[in-house]
């Protein structure tokens, strides 16, 4: 079965997250945490993931920039992205929907709210790529 | 695929709410706002929603309740459901989940948050829905 798990690239520049999150979703998927976005972007030159969790601060390049380079790329635009969101900033959960990402996770995120989102996410993607889509 | 709007279901007992949700969904969707459990059980009795948006704390039947109704209910297991919760109440969050929800939007909704959920969930249904007809 291992061959058909679905690959998650985790982006977040807190090894705590990093390592919290991972264990939560490895029992499930294939996981890949990177700690900052030019090695998000080192793995997607090579791999193609089924979907992102992209912390929105880190230093040099943040989630959404990371998130603007990924939906100019048509290779990448089609990968679901989640952010990961700080507490009580609603501002930045409204703005990463308008840039294109699929939902947030606030952080320090719950087994089974991350669980869910992350399955409906791929869930949606992989009917999408089966070319079964539908006008909204 | 009907290009007929969608019909979301919105409980929720407090009229400021209902108002709030309905005006954010209006337009993009067909919605009716019923302002308690019972009620929405007799609507449900007449017409099938794409979507329910349930309040959590109702008087009389709370959300929770009407849930395990719908759930233990063939004809309406598969009608996605997405609470809507109290801000900052994570146990909540986690227990909708955990009865079977698909999702939760926090209260008050923000317009962009909310619609981005909704969307979300009538696409896989309706996805979900076209993968099992057989062609």
């Amino acid at each position: 079965m291992s061959a058909t798990l679905k690959k998650i690239l985790i982006v977040d520049d807190n090894s705590a997250h990093l390592s919290l999150i991972n264990s939560v979703l490895s029992n499930y998927y294939k996981v890949y945490p990177v700690d900052s976005g030019a090695t998000a972007l080192k793995f997607l030159d090579k791999q193609m993931p089924d979907l992102i969790l992209l912390d929105v601060e880190m230093p040099k390049m943040s989630g959404p920039e990371l998130l603007q380079i990924i939906k100019a790329d048509a290779r990448l635009s089609d990968v679901p992205v989640i952010f990961l969101t700080s507490n009580n900033d609603m501002e930045t959960e409204i703005s990463v929907f308008k840039l294109g990402a699929a939902d947030y996770i606030r952080k320090p995120v719950n087994d089974v709210i991350v669980l869910a989102r992350v399955k409906a996410q791929l869930e949606l993607a992989a009917y999408r790529k089966l070319g079964i889509s539908i006008e909204t | 695929m009907s290009d007929d709007p969608k019909l979301i279901l919105l409980v929720d007992d407090n009229s400021v709410n209902l108002t709030a949700i309905k005006s954010a969904l209006v337009g993009l969707y067909k919605v009716t706002a019923v302002n308690a459990g019972a009620t929405a059980l007799k609507f449900l009795e007449k017409q099938r929603p794409d979507l329910i948006l349930l309040d959590v704390e109702m008087p009389g039947m709370s959300g929770p309740e009407l849930l395990a109704i719908l759930k233990a209910d063939s004809r309406f297991s598969d009608i996605p459901v997405i609470f809507l919760t109290a801000n900052v109440d994570e146990k909540n969050e986690e227990e909708a989940f955990l009865l079977g929800a698909v999702d939760f939007i926090r209260k008050p909704m923000n317009k962009v948050i909310g619609l981005a959920r909704v969307k979300t969930h009538l696409e896989l249904a309706e996805l979900r829905m076209a993968v099992k007809k057989p062609e």
